[in-house]
């Protein structure tokens, strides 16, 4: 709904279901797959075969096996052949997403649903593709194709033409918070009464030129990630993407939908520390997660659950542990809170939305992800750090974090519906 | 109940291959001549079908480059930078204590970086720079505004095309509308790389390529004299489909255009003049928006934000009624 000078006062915020959502990860495609590997405690990582990685520190990264065939949804087939790598993600999670949703397609014309998505990179791989081709020299053929599809633009186009979306498409790049900031920045659509139904996601795929750039940095481990671990050294990157469905929850339960969750609570803000490194206390992140439970309405000692940003960097893991105990004060020891990044790794632009699903899994199935091979624990995790698979069969509200370079600090929490909802 | 309150377009600011600032790029988008432009080839080519025009030089040291956030920032960065800080400088709203919030959009993003890390990274992996990589990311210009002008508040990058920029001016109504924010900093910017103008002339057969920026400071006003120019409207984005490509939606006429009442910025004499620099003209087109109802020349101006392939939006300024 667009602004106008002098429009009517709009009615209060509403409360956001998610009624559909889907997600593909290095733990497999799908929810149940992703459920089933993160409750037995499953470690997803291993070389990486998509580029050369032999002039590089680390080797290993949370690489997916696409399934095979032409991808979901209706695109044609000469255009479902052209599809990059990331984009087949999306499209695999949306179509999760909206089966899960009941959202059906009218047989002519279009879901009215605008989307909003986050993405760090794209179909950088295309991108690549280009440069080295260019700055050969080599034949010019193939170089439009790879550029268009290398635009965000295309990835967004294919996502709606597949799957009916009317659009438009909003690509936030946010870098490691773009995911958390499309599905908040969605929510507040619904909430505000902008849209009646969007679409949200996040996704990125492993890419040469990411990868190098992490390891120039000296931020992948050469070893294995182990966030809040005290010797660790470092995170691995992944790949992977979820997408949700969001509507009104009036909407929902008066359509008969199956209530998934409600999207209880946004907040996003900015750390000026500096562009790569946070806060050394997280003042950033104690901000967003302070702001988002107001919004949702919970305290601290309601939390039952914190998927946190956790990236096995000596510096994030401090700052984001310091911020965990500030915001749940005297209640800290008993907030349950791991980082799944030790099993799948980082998957920058999509991490947000995939650990949004993931946290959505866990309050469905009454368990909690661990954060693998810690070992001697930072002395600064006041929290329960969850190390092993857990069940939780009473988590109600759980809260998830995604930080990013630039200073992006995102956090959404999710509340578990009420049992008329299911 | 939320009220809608009156947004007011508080500044301006502009970087452009006329120069640095509003004045420069008004003067020359007053006159209508093209800017010279030149050659621009991939490294190691010979003749180049690609033209561009770049921004010049600072005439003046520019004071904000002494930040330490902006050492290294890539050139769309510092465009963005002195933009933002000229919107800042030439709103005469009162700006203690209010929460400033940041929107970016763009196209192509740092592309200059990226082609150089890259090929650091082709030639030896170890020994591409650390320094570089950071700053290839799309919202590092963004978080260096944020650093110079001490903004905690939400800040977001848009990547997309033209029609971005009209989602952007949407968000940051609605964050003034929700409270979420006093005030926000929408900017554009864009560089001039080979490799960009090489996809150019692959998909549209060529033209010349430009860069700069422009930026806009936008704020809840409580009928404040001072703000002369009002956000009076924006269209929502109509995306295009395999049945509505970039021809058939109504956006593309700005909305109001057939019936007479408000002037339209002419888009098309904007890239005439400084060349296609991506998704820094639809700032400059609501620069120019801006200018034109400021100044009382117009009561009110319709920019048309036609995407060339994901949408088309549009906007309108307006003169505080009198």
């Amino acid at each position: 709904m667009p602004y106008s000078r002098g429009d009517r006062p709009r009615p209060s915020r509403r409360p956001v279901a998610v009624t559909g959502f889907g997600l593909v990860s290095p733990m497999g495609s799908g929810c149940g797959a992703n459920a089933e590997g993160f409750r037995g405690g499953r470690v997803a990582l291993r070389e990486v075969t998509l580029f050369d990685v032999s002039g590089q520190r680390a080797s290993r990264a949370g690489e997916i096996d696409l399934p095979d065939g032409p991808p979901p949804g209706a695109l044609p087939v000469r255009e479902a052949g052209r599809i990059d790598r990331a984009t087949a993600m999306l499209l695999h999670a949306a179509a999760e997403a909206v089966a899960a949703s009941g959202w059906e397609r009218p047989p002519v014309g279009t879901i009215a649903a605008p989307v909003v998505l986050g993405t760090s990179a794209g179909a950088m791989a295309l991108g690549e593709a280009f440069y080295k081709a260019a700055t050969a020299r080599r034949s010019r053929r193939g170089q439009a194709a790879r550029v268009d599809g290398y635009q965000t633009q295309r990835q967004g186009r294919y996502l709606c033409d597949a799957f009916g979306f009317s659009g438009p498409v909003t690509f936030i790049s946010n870098a490691c918070a773009s995911g958390a900031n499309a599905i908040g920045e969605a929510g507040e659509l619904v909430a505000t009464g902008r849209a009646d139904r969007v679409v949200a996601g996040g996704y990125d795929a492993l890419c040469q030129l990411v990868f190098a750039g992490f390891d120039s940095l000296q931020a992948l481990s050469p070893t294995a990630p182990r966030p809040f671990a005290a010797d660790r050294d470092g995170l691995a990157l992944g790949e992977g993407a979820a997408v949700f469905c969001l509507e009104p929850l009036e909407a929902a339960r008066g359509r008969g939908a199956r209530v998934l969750a409600e999207l209880a609570g946004y907040a996003a803000a900015t750390d000026r520390h500096h562009l790569t490194q946070p806060h050394p206390q997280g003042d950033a992140a104690l901000r967003t997660m302070r702001a988002a439970c107001e919004r949702a309405g919970c305290v601290p000692a309601e939390v039952g659950y914190i998927n946190s940003h956790g990236t096995g960097t000596p510096l994030n893991d401090s700052a984001e542990a310091h911020a965990i105990c500030r915001w749940a004060g005297p209640a800290v020891g008993g907030v349950p809170t791991s980082s799944t990044k030790g099993s799948i790794g980082h998957l920058l632009g999509g991490a947000g939305a995939v650990e949004a699903a993931i946290v959505l899994l866990a309050m469905q199935g009454g368990w909690l992800p661990p954060n693998v091979a810690v070992g001697e624990r930072d002395p600064a995790c006041g929290f329960d750090l969850v190390e092993g698979p857990r069940d939780a069969p009473d988590l109600r509200i759980a809260l998830t974090n995604s930080f990013g370079f630039g200073g992006a600090n995102a956090t959404l929490v999710f509340r578990k519906p009420d049992p008329e909802d299911d | 109940m939320i009220e809608t309150p009156e947004i007011a377009i508080a500044g301006a600011g502009a970087v452009s291959p006329a120069g640095w600032g509003c004045a420069p790029f008004l003067e020359a988008l007053r006159r209508g001549d093209a800017l010279g432009c030149e050659p621009f080839a991939l490294p190691g080519a010979g003749g180049s079908r690609m033209r561009r025009r770049p921004v010049p030089k600072p005439v003046q040291k520019l004071p904000f480059l002494r930040d330490p956030r902006l050492r290294r920032a890539s050139p769309v960065g510092r465009f963005l930078a002195a933009a933002a800080s000229e919107a800042l400088a030439s709103s005469r709203l009162d700006s203690s204590g209010r929460r400033l919030a940041v929107i970016s959009t763009c196209f192509t993003g740092c592309v200059n970086y990226s082609a150089r890390f890259f090929g650091e990274v082709l030639d030896d992996p170890a020994t591409a720079s650390p320094i570089l990589f950071p700053e290839t990311v799309f919202n590092a210009p963004a978080s260096h505004l944020a650093a110079l002008f001490g903004s905690d508040e939400v800040n977001h990058t848009l990547v997309g095309d033209e029609s971005a920029f009209a989602s952007a001016l949407d968000m940051a109504a609605a964050w003034l509308i929700d409270g979420a924010a006093d005030a926000v900093l929408v900017v554009a910017g864009e560089e001039s790389d080979p490799l960009t103008a090489e996809a150019k002339c692959l998909l549209e057969g060529g033209g010349v390529v430009g860069e700069g920026a422009g930026a806009l400071l936008l704020e809840r006003t409580a009928g404040d004299a001072e703000a002369a120019v009002l956000l009076d409207a924006v269209g929502e984005v109509e995306a295009y489909s395999k049945q509505r490509g970039r021809g058939g939606t109504a956006a593309n006429d700005g909305g109001d255009r057939a019936d007479g009442q408000h002037a339209v910025v002419d888009t098309g004499a904007i890239e005439a003049v400084f060349g296609d620099a991506f998704g820094a003209n639809p700032a400059w087109a609501a620069v120019a928006a801006w200018a034109a109802v400021h100044s009382g020349r117009e009561r009110g101006v319709t920019i048309p934000l036609v995407g060339r392939n994901a949408g088309a939006g549009w906007a309108r300024f307006a003169a505080r009624p009198r």
